[in-house]
């Protein structure tokens, strides 16, 4: 018993010398997802992130178990599709040990056994790996997330034991596959199944116009679709449309296109072409599937990079768009209380900068009113005034925006100005066109115009202009009854009372980052005390905006995602190399000996190299060029998408489209030439 | 002056640590002339297979030199090899060697394809082929979707396409049953008939017999050749028999 057990050993350990070409590519494909799968897992384990301080890594972590999940689920069907591509290539040898006189156990016995070594080798190899460069793509990650001094990396042993759980599960699961496998296997089958007939592809035409149709649609839409809400609801079926299409034109329109050269004689009897349409037209139908597959993984990397991509390092206009002004605090408070004092406010807040150690650029406070309308092509629409809404042309249509009714006296108080404002008179603040200039017209009252100021510190702020609109009214009085013609009856004006006064003040700072993040953090505290220390029966709310908490928040998302991109990326990226040099080699295999055949016809090296590399680049770039036609007919649309979701400079996106799909490209190329050169390899005839 | 001479041929094989040599033919010489069908008959291996490898140009001879229609094959330049041996040569093997990814049609018009003849000349040349051969129903099919004698007329049509010089054949009957393979080796003696000679490596006798003249190999020697003349194929085969039996009993003698 002993000794057949070293016989087995001895046969495994011939089995994968043997099958080096094969076993190389998958222990090191291997080998590299153990360790992206250990790294990411001991990042979040070690709790590395935790350690960082500021509150956003908590978003960070959750990203993290997010891609872990997903890691999971992606790394076990890339090792299962890698296996079942090895062993299916291994039937007949399987066949051959049947006819041998070894029974299935002991066949199974070899192939766990050779499993066993290649899959702990890797495991080994890969969890080395991942202690190795887990601090660099640590230090990734924070550069990333931008914490840098912040995170310490440590290794946790919590990630030794899930690793290696989670991959004895897998391999347990790919080892019993093939047991099942050989279990099914039968010798008379095995020896001859290699040789089989095509199977014919039926209804070429109606499946080739449906995806050419379903494409079609989808592309005409989102290159030629102009309104965001427009391209977000649609966003989604275009994609299944995109992705659908792309099966069936892999599937179908292939063949369509073949079978239409073929039927051209004078183009396919020539020598260059005969010989690629028709092993194309074979290789297209057995690998349609495979082929569509990455074209459309290759379509999602291409989005999915150039979009976190153009957020990432888009960051600051979106930070700025978001963020006009460095400080902006609301106070505001129940119908009964009274609106805190303006004055001491600011005081509050000028005295927190001075110890915090920070200039104030500008700082100022006012009382306001608070609506919402809609300003469609230049006129206003409130409340009660749907009706002008009807057939609105949606391309034009910006949504609602806030509306502040200030007081003539704090706009004074803040331009420095000496305007006056007669009874029913108001100053419009915007830099938006506005139609009418002479009246602001409710459904109850006009209101005349006096003028309209476009770079009013209200909307002129510091980083950006500010989307609300100001109105300025002449006192308290003449701004209830504005705000009473805008929008009478408001629901809320029974907690907070229609004439309840929002105090705001703006802050722009300068400074160091920690030190305009603890004056946001301690201002709302020290004006509460303030204000209770007056009226300490009342209940007060604020809110506060803060562009460095933000920034920091922003970072930890956008960097997150970026990180996430990537890696997913890097891990598709491998499998692509892998799988496509995996089908290469075995195609190389069966197309050896037709190329041998070719030349003893009277076909030449050179035209043989020449055939080779057609018929290499055309299955091996069809799903790249399919890739990246989508992903340029989806610019419009992701550009559109980019710009609902508040990014200043949407151009981005489509900039780094270009560079993602440059740099996929040119990967992609540096793969074809190391693959075309195993497949001629193979294929070459002595 | 013969269409194929042979003379003093030689190929030593180097192992694979070049250490060493192992010799598949030593010396052979012989003629064939135009409109011959000849078979080459040996035991295992004898250097059959080398020796038509050597003919077809596939291979080259480590000494002596080939020559069809008086050119010499050193002479050819490797470039020029495949152009040669597509316009000069026709083969037809023991597993028939069609392309599973071409119909039958586009295998038998593969050499011409490859010349780059014109699709009129082409439709032009191969309908009274196929006719003969009696594939014509065959054509738009695909090899894993016809018998083993069909495959193999296809692979004849393939051969004598374009009008070689000579044709190959090596172990044409190799994997055909009987009917087949008495069909086929009819078809090659209309061929040989109509002008076409042939070059037949076999181990059959019954496929030997239909030859004109048989060349006996042993170790890479020529061993004895006998001519068919005025005998009946019956009477052929009986003395070929007797030849093989005398080549396979000095084996037995050795051991």
């Amino acid at each position: 018993m002993n000794k057949n057990n070293s016989l087995y050993q001895r046969l495994a350990k011939a089995n994968i010398k043997r099958n080096k070409q094969m076993n190389l590519p998958y222990f090191v494909t291997a080998s590299i997802m153990v360790a992206m799968f250990f790294t990411i897992i001991n990042t979040y384990f070690a709790q590395s992130v935790s350690n960082v301080k500021y509150a956003g890594t908590t978003t960070t972590g959750v990203m993290l178990i997010f891609g872990i999940i997903v890691m999971s689920f992606f790394t076990f069907g890339y090792i299962f599709y890698l296996n079942s591509f090895l062993i299916k290539r291994r039937t007949k040898e399987f066949g051959l040990y049947g006819i041998l006189g070894l029974e299935k156990r002991h066949v199974g016995k070899i192939i766990a056994k050779e499993a066993f070594m290649v899959n702990s080798a890797a495991v080994l190899t890969g969890i080395a790996g991942g202690i190795v460069f887990g601090r660099l793509i640590f230090m990734m990650l924070m550069a990333m997330v931008g914490h840098i001094a912040e995170g310490t990396y440590a290794l946790s042993p919590i990630s030794f034991i899930v690793t290696f759980i989670y991959f004895g599960l897998v391999f347990t699961s790919t080892t019993l596959y093939n047991r099942f496998r050989v279990s099914l296997t039968d010798p008379i089958n095995l020896l001859t199944s290699e040789k089989q007939g095509e199977k014919k592809i039926k209804g070429i035409v109606p499946i080739t116009v449906a995806g050419a149709l379903l494409l079609g649609g989808a592309y005409v839409f989102s290159i030629f679709v102009k309104v965001g809400v427009l391209a977000i609801t649609m966003f989604w079926p275009c994609v299944f449309a995109v992705i659908l299409a792309t099966y069936l034109l892999f599937y179908a329109g292939s063949q369509f296109v073949l079978g239409a050269l073929k039927k051209n004689k004078d183009f396919y009897y020539k020598a260059r072409n005969f010989v690629s349409v028709s092993s194309l037209t074979h290789r297209m139908k057995q690998n349609a599937t495979g082929l569509a597959n990455i074209c459309i993984l290759s379509t999602m990397v291409l989005v999915t990079v150039s979009f976190c991509c153009a957020l990432y390092f888009g960051q600051e206009n979106i930070l700025a768009s978001r963020n006009p002004n460095d400080v902006t605090f609301n106070l505001f408070h129940d119908k009964s209380a009274v609106a805190p004092e303006k004055e001491e406010m600011l005081q509050i807040a000028q005295n927190l900068a001075k110890e915090t150690g920070i200039e104030t650029e500008s700082l100022f406070g006012y009382y306001s009113l608070k609506d919402t309308c809609i300003l469609y092509k230049g006129e206003f629409i409130f409340k009660d005034e749907n009706a002008k809404m009807n057939g609105v042309d949606l391309e034009a249509f910006d949504g609602s925006l806030a509306v502040h009714i200030i007081t003539l006296e704090d706009y004074n108080g803040v331009t420095g100005e000496k305007a006056s404002l007669a009874p029913g008179e108001i100053i419009v603040l915007t830099p938006r066109p506005i139609n009418d200039t002479a009246e602001l017209k409710t459904a109850s009252k006009q209101f005349a115009i006096k003028k309209i100021v476009a770079d009013s510190p209200f909307t002129k702020g510091k980083n950006s202009d500010v989307e609300d609109i100001f109105f300025v009214a002449a006192d308290e009085k003449n701004a209830l009854e504005l705000r009473n013609a805008i929008n009478p009856g408001n629901e809320l004006d029974a907690i907070f009372g229609a004439d309840t006064r929002y105090f705001t003040i703006i802050a722009n700072l300068k400074g160091k980052s920690d030190d305009k993040i603890a004056f946001a953090k301690t201002l709302p505290t020290l004006a509460f005390d303030s204000i209770k220390a007056v009226s300490p029966e009342d209940s007060y709310y604020y809110n506060i905006y803060s562009m460095e908490i933000n920034r920091i928040e922003t970072g930890a998302v956008y960097g997150g995602l970026l990180f996430l991109g990537m890696y997913f990326s890097v891990l598709f990226l491998v499998n692509t190399v892998i799988v496509m040099y995996f089908k290469q080699v075995s195609e190389g295999y069966d197309d050896r000996e037709r190329f041998s055949i070719l030349q003893q016809v009277g076909m030449s090296s050179e035209e043989v190299r020449s055939t080779i590399n057609r018929q290499v680049l055309i299955i091996f770039f069809a799903p790249l060029l399919v890739a990246l036609l989508h992903v340029l007919a989806a610019g419009n649309i992701l550009k559109l998408m980019a710009d609902v979701f508040v990014m200043a400079e949407t151009a981005l996106v489509i900039t780094w489209i270009f560079i993602t799909a440059a740099v996929f490209s040119l990967i992609y190329i540096i793969v074809f030439r190391l693959t075309a050169k195993t497949y001629y390899r193979i294929v070459e005839w002595k | 002056m013969e269409l194929l001479e042979v003379k003093h041929i030689k190929k030593v094989y180097n192992t694979r640590l070049g250490a060493k040599q192992c010799v598949a033919l030593s010396d052979i010489s012989f003629e064939v002339a135009r409109g011959e069908f000849v078979g080459i008959m040996g035991p295992s291996g004898s250097g059959k297979t080398t020796l038509l490898n050597l003919i077809a140009s596939l291979d080259k001879p480590s000494g002596g030199e080939i020559l069809l229609s008086g050119k010499n094959f050193s002479q050819i330049k490797n470039r020029e090899l495949s152009k040669f041996r597509r316009e000069n040569l026709g083969f037809v093997f023991q597993d028939f060697n069609l392309l599973d990814t071409f119909s039958i049609k586009d295998n038998i018009l593969l050499p011409l394809v490859l010349a780059d003849t014109p699709v009129a000349q082409m439709e032009e040349r191969i309908s009274p082929i196929v006719r003969e051969l009696g594939i014509e129903s065959l054509t738009e099919k695909f090899p894993y979707e016809v018998s083993g004698g069909e495959k193999q007329r296809a692979a004849i049509a393939r051969a004598i396409i374009t009008n070689p010089k000579i044709i190959l054949a090596d172990e044409p009957t190799g994997a055909l049953d009987s009917k087949s393979s008495a069909n086929l080796l009819k078809t090659f003696e209309t061929l040989n008939k109509g002008g076409q000679t042939i070059l037949m490596v076999t181990h059959s006798i019954d496929a030997a017999s239909y030859a004109s003249r048989v060349i006996f190999i042993k170790d890479g020697m020529l061993y004895n050749q006998i001519y068919k003349g005025g005998e009946s194929r019956k009477a052929f085969r009986e003395r070929i028999m007797t030849n093989m039996s005398l080549l396979t009993e000095g084996e037995g003698e050795d051991e």
